[in-house]
């Protein structure tokens, strides 16, 4: 007991004294902590320059720009951001740093420039821990955000989440101090570090990374140095630089200490500038998560740097005119009660300003009149987001390198000699020869990514696939003024074209809302593109998609794309691909899941094209993707069974058991009689005939059930059947009509088979004559006057 | 009288009823007196709106629950939707709580009405019957025809009250009152004030005293029975309750609840965390259309709530108790969700029976098993 008591004590101590050193701003190394996108970090890092003036200035990012970071310094239009990606055997990635005018890193850069100190990134190069950290954000927070201290202190701070507490600590604190800033950031990222149980690899790796860097280059100069990086990391950098003795933020591993740790083989690596939107930089969610609404945060900015107190009035008025935009009702009272209530709920949460959290929580209780689902839409809240997120897009300046993709476009072009000249050609591509199917994949590629130049003026529809004997494509190829333009704008979807196109369909599919088809078609698009640029969020968001699917039209049609790809693709290599079957075995129980919950209305042709579906994706894909025929043959008969059915899903799914074998020749039959309604008849065999026609024409009895049925008929349900009936034979070949007839006719022994002989008068007056005929035996029949035999 | 039994009370801690046994169920303010007069001392000195017995945050506080400070924990939310519900009631403008039932939307008006006044008795049941009366205030009529009308043969309702004392009223199911007897309400939120023909000059008119508000529900299944108006809807600030968002809590609520339910019931069986699980997990899924790793399922339309899953958990232990062994078995939960589940909708048993096909069934561990062997009992 006394002894733990004292070792706590040693702890505590040494936990005091690595804070006191951390907050020394007299030190030779100086360490500022941040938080990526803070703007009070970036004033005060800003003023701790001017204050210490220091010889070296070393911030938190990537060390392989080091050599470019002159052009940083040009005019560019804010945000943009360093992209930093590489691709090797089998897997290929890409990360962003981000920078905005008002992120820390970039004001200490600007400002250690004007002083003339050395500026110097020093975090290892993505690329040598992608392989152990994919957060493709590389100014995210996750560091901060998780864990238990985080947990504890939101709990005892009164707030919601890390975001609030970071507001409430520094960022809403307009007269925070540097030393109070120091004190706080330090103490509480500390604190994280040490509840914390493990520190990641990465996280380890560029520690020991960056550590070196600042040693070499105390090495190099006189004078202060100032190390700039997120605060999770300031405390194992003073720990790693200053003194061993220091508590210890998470276990070394040898690994981590080991020189320059081997790097995975990479085939290709790159870093360049790239221009970035405040939009990009709020949705990121999860472990890229960083800090949100950069509209709020720039305007908090704004006003810190003109020197007057914060006032949310501004955004208030642009919330208005946003809301208007949108058509939304809003009255002055609304806005008379948005602002009380943000007061109110600002002063509940000890806060003297109204602050983001309070203006979005204001428009919830005061707008919204609805029931709203946590995590739903509504239009209010994104009108709010929208404001906070802000517009802002940025631009690179004149004289920047070219962004990556813009020199793979041009350079996958030209390879393919498919450059674009003034004088317009036309290309026509055979989609079975290799070489054209390449050149296809490249011109759907520019042709997703909405660059012009690139038109197909025809070809294979993979869509309707009705002429499938030839694959083949025509495109017409012709130079745009907009071509390198629109060229420069797909770079923020990526820095190579197979990734570019990849997340323009992901975009593409998460616009797409409730329908399955659309999202599947997409899906034949991305195939047309080449398999690789199907992302793993593509094939996540469709397959969403197909879960939100309830019509069964949509849901059949989706499943009818994806099993041309799994099974009758030809060009693309799609089939057999597990990706694809994955997706399509979902379809597949979606599909029966929808069939089972149809109620009367909705069922058309589009529903027996379904019904042919389903049958054929189990005919040609149950051994390949271990379809379940167990629930298959249950949902059928169940079907089969629902008196609330209409006749045609009935005589579909009969049909389908019969197929399958799972009904014999006198279900059938019995079913038959069931249906045996002159409304019905119709519907229920074209059904049957539509997905079991080899059995159903085959059948003799079968046949002959029907003639005998249709001979019970009277003359006006006989006519009331016609055209169902005319309908359901529709999907005979004539021959197989002739078959079926001989059949029919030899069972009933009429040998001789003579043509019908000509009518001898127009139809009209035969149509008369028979009606005639009809009310004449009615009558003879009404007053009981037929004749008998006796 | 009161619209349900209060197994909505999420995170009543379960010694409560000792304390006042003669009680089958005392009201907040009885129930956490002592809380609630130490926060009430210990914010003495702070400010409050006007009329308000506790400041917002000690409201806050007494709700939310602070374990450092002894105040249990009495509602499962997150904090910045009791924020602001709190402040709500400090504008001007009523608060409305929406929700599906079982949501433990009364609950939370109870205890707000109980920290922001200390009484939350003033409150109106709304039905289809519901009239002015009920609302504002009646007669005696005896002392009417001896008297005249004075302030001792006026009857008053729960509104009349709340305004003349500067109290938190509670209207319950709002919508289920037709849209006429709603409007009542409509200028007593905007001017705050009730006005009474019946009284000579200065009496005529009663103007609310500072504190009073208005605390109204209404369950988002029974919309259509009676819509707002936009000119009432205006007057409140709407919040949607939530089901509760974390499983973990969500288990705890439902096996201490349902233990407490039995216990009272005179019953000595115990739901068994594997037994807690299944039903959570079902009612959970089946609510959200959602499986816990994210696959998609039917949501039914029948109402899933909290407070269902308790009530077909004591159902279950009621039955495995005096019918089989004592023992509360995965059969007993199957039996019961029948009837606590499938309602009226036969697409319901549809859906429940291809959760079972595709989600139970798949399940790994004996309950799971056993739970899926019991479908049979779902028809």
């Amino acid at each position: 007991m006394n002894h733990a008591a004292s070792c706590a004590d040693a702890a505590d101590r040494d936990v005091q004294r690595l804070l006191t050193r951390l907050c020394d701003i007299q030190a030779d190394v100086v360490y500022f902590p941040v938080r990526h996108h803070s703007p009070a970090c970036a004033q005060l890092v800003s003023g701790l320059i001017e204050t210490i003036r220091p010889a070296a200035v070393l911030i938190e990012g990537p060390s392989d720009f080091n050599d470019r970071i002159d052009e940083l310094l040009l005019d560019h239009e804010m945000p943009i951001a360093i992209y930093s990606y590489f691709r090797s055997e089998g897997t290929h990635g890409g990360a962003y740093y981000p920078f905005s005018d008002y992120s820390p890193e970039w004001a200490a850069l600007r400002k250690a420039r004007q002083r003339g100190a050395i500026t110097q990134f020093i975090d290892l190069p993505w690329v040598s821990v992608a392989h152990v950290d994919r957060s493709s954000h590389r100014y995210a927070d996750a560091g901060l955000r998780q864990g238990r201290y985080v947990e504890q202190l939101c709990q005892r701070m009164q707030v919601e989440n890390f975001d609030d507490l970071w507001d409430k600590l520094i960022e809403s604190e307009e007269s925070l101090d540097l030393s109070d800033y120091l004190l706080r950031v330090h103490s509480l990222c500390f604190h994280i570090r040490l509840w914390e149980t493990t520190i990641s690899i990465s996280d380890q790796r560029r520690e020991a990374f960056m550590a070196k860097q600042i040693l070499a280059v105390r090495k190099q100069v006189d004078g202060p140095i100032l190390v700039v990086t997120g605060g999770f990391h300031s405390s194992a950098l003073a720990a790693r630089v200053e003194d061993s003795t220091f508590p210890e933020t998470g276990p070394l591993t040898e690994e981590s200490d080991a020189e320059d740790p081997a790097l995975p083989n990479v085939d290709d690596r790159g870093i360049s500038l790239t221009s970035y939107s405040y939009e990009r930089l709020d949705s990121l969610t999860g472990y890229n998560s960083g800090m949100p609404s950069p509209g709020f945060y720039e305007h908090a900015w704004k006003q810190r740097q003109a020197g007057v107190p914060f006032s949310h009035q501004p955004l208030l008025v642009d919330l208005v005119r946003e809301l208007r935009i949108r058509k939304q009702t809003f009255s002055t009272a609304d806005l008379i009660a948005v602002e009380t209530a943000a007061r109110g709920l600002a002063a509940i949460r000890g806060r003297a300003l109204v602050w983001r959290s309070d203006l979005i929580d204001a428009v919830t209780s005061a707008l919204i009149k609805d029931e709203v689902e946590y995590g739903c839409r509504s239009p209010f809240i994104d009108a709010v987001h929208a404001v906070l997120r802000g517009t802002r897009r940025g631009r690179l300046a004149a004289g920047t390198r070219m962004p990556p993709l813009v020199i793979d476009i041009r350079h996958q072009l030209t390879s393919a000699g498919l450059e674009a000249t003034r004088e317009p050609r036309d290309l026509e591509l055979d989609l079975l020869v290799a070489k054209d199917l390449v050149r296809s994949q490249l011109l759907h590629r520019i042709k997703i990514l909405a660059i012009p130049g690139y038109v197909r003026i025809g070809g294979t529809d993979f869509l309707v696939r009705q002429e499938m004997k030839r694959l083949w494509e025509s495109w017409r190829i012709r130079w745009s003024p907009e071509f390198e333009a629109a060229c420069i704008e797909a770079s923020r979807y990526g820095t190579s074209l197979s990734e570019a196109v990849s997340s323009r369909l992901t975009e593409l599919a998460k616009e797409v809302d409730r329908d399955a088809s659309a999202a599947a078609a997409l899906l034949v698009e991305a195939a047309q593109a080449g398999v690789e640029t199907m992302s793993q969020e593509l094939l996540d968001r469709l397959d969403e998609l197909i879960e939100e699917e309830s019509q069964f039209g949509g849901i059949a049609m989706a499943l009818e794309h994806l099993l041309y790809l799994y099974c009758h693709d030809e060009a693309f290599g799609t089939s057999q691909l597990a990706k694809v079957g994955g997706l399509l075995v979902h379809a597949f129980h979606r599909t029966l899941w929808v069939l089972e919950t149809l109620g009367q209305a909705g069922v058309d042709a589009a529903a027996l094209r379904g019904m042919k579906t389903l049958l054929e994706t189990w005919q040609r894909a149950e051994a390949s993707l271990n379809l379940d025929r167990e629930e298959f043959i249950s949902v059928l008969e169940r079907v089969e069974r629902d008196r609330h059915k209409p006749a045609l899903l009935r005589g579909a799914a009969a049909g389908i058991l019969w197929t399958l074998g799972k009904a014999n020749d006198e279900q059938i039959l019995a079913d038959l009689l069931m249906f045996s309604a002159p409304g019905e008849l119709g519907d229920f065999l074209a059904g049957l005939f539509a997905v079991a026609r080899e059995v159903a024409q085959r059948h003799q009895s079968l046949v002959q059930t029907i003639d005998r049925l249709l001979n019970e008929f009277g003359a006006d349900d006989f006519q009331a059947s016609l055209p169902s009936m005319r309908l359901a034979f529709t999907c005979f070949t004539p021959r197989e009509k002739h078959h079926m007839l001989t059949t029919l006719f030899e069972s009933l022994g009429l040998t001789t088979q003579q043509p019908l002989a000509p009518l001898a008068v127009d139809h009209e007056t035969a149509a008369e004559a028979l009606a005639f005929e009809e009310r004449l035996f009615e009558m003879i029949t009404h007053y009981g006057l037929e004749a008998t035999h006796e | 009288m009161a619209k349900k039994a209060p197994v909505s009370a999420r995170g009543e801690p379960a010694h409560s009823d000792l304390k006042s046994p003669v009680l089958q169920r005392p009201s907040a303010e009885v129930l956490y007196a002592e809380e609630l007069a130490a926060l009430e001392a210990s914010s003495a000195q702070q400010a409050r709106p006007p009329g308000w017995r506790l400041t917002p945050r000690a409201v806050l506080q007494f709700v939310m629950g602070d374990p450092e400070n002894g105040v249990a924990p009495k509602f499962v939310g997150r904090r910045a939707f009791l924020e602001r519900c709190i402040v709500s009631l400090a504008t001007n403008r009523g608060l409305m709580l929406i929700g599906e039932p079982g949501t433990a939307k009364s609950h939370l008006s109870e205890l707000l009405a109980a920290a922001i006044s200390g009484d939350s008795s003033l409150t109106i049941q709304g039905s289809a019957g519901t009239t002015e009366d009920n609302i504002r205030y009646s007669w005696n009529y005896a002392l009417l025809v001896s008297e005249g009308p004075s302030e001792r043969s006026l009857v008053p309702a729960p509104l009349y009250l709340g305004m003349k004392l500067g109290q938190i009223v509670r209207f319950e199911e709002i919508t289920r009152c037709p849209l006429e007897i709603q409007d009542v309400m409509l200028s007593i939120l905007s001017d705050r004030v009730m006005a009474v023909p019946e009284f000579q000059n200065d009496q005529r008119m009663l103007f609310a005293k500072a504190g009073f508000n208005v605390i109204a529900t209404a369950n988002t299944r029974d919309r259509g029975v009676n819509e707002m108006s936009a000119a009432l809807k205006r007057r409140f600030n709407f919040e949607t309750v939530p089901p509760i968002a974390d499983i973990s809590q969500e288990m705890e609520l439902v096996q201490r609840e349902s233990n407490r339910h039995l216990q009272r019931a005179g019953v000595p069986v115990t739901l068994s965390p594997e037994m807690t699980e299944l039903l959570v997990t079902t009612f959970r899924e089946l609510r959200q259309g959602k499986t816990t790793d994210g696959k998609g399922i039917e949501p039914l339309s029948a109402v899933l709530s909290t407070a269902e899953a308790v009530s077909t958990a004591s159902a279950a232990g009621i039955h495995a108790y005096f019918y089989s062994s004592g023992v509360v078995e995965p059969e007993h939960l199957v039996q019961h969700m029948v009837g606590t589940v499938l309602k009226d909708n036969p697409d319901d048993l549809k859906k429940v029976q291809h959760y079972f096909e595709h989600v139970v069934r798949k399940r790994s561990g004996d309950h799971w098993k056993q739970f899926y062997e019991s479908r049979g009992e779902l028809c």
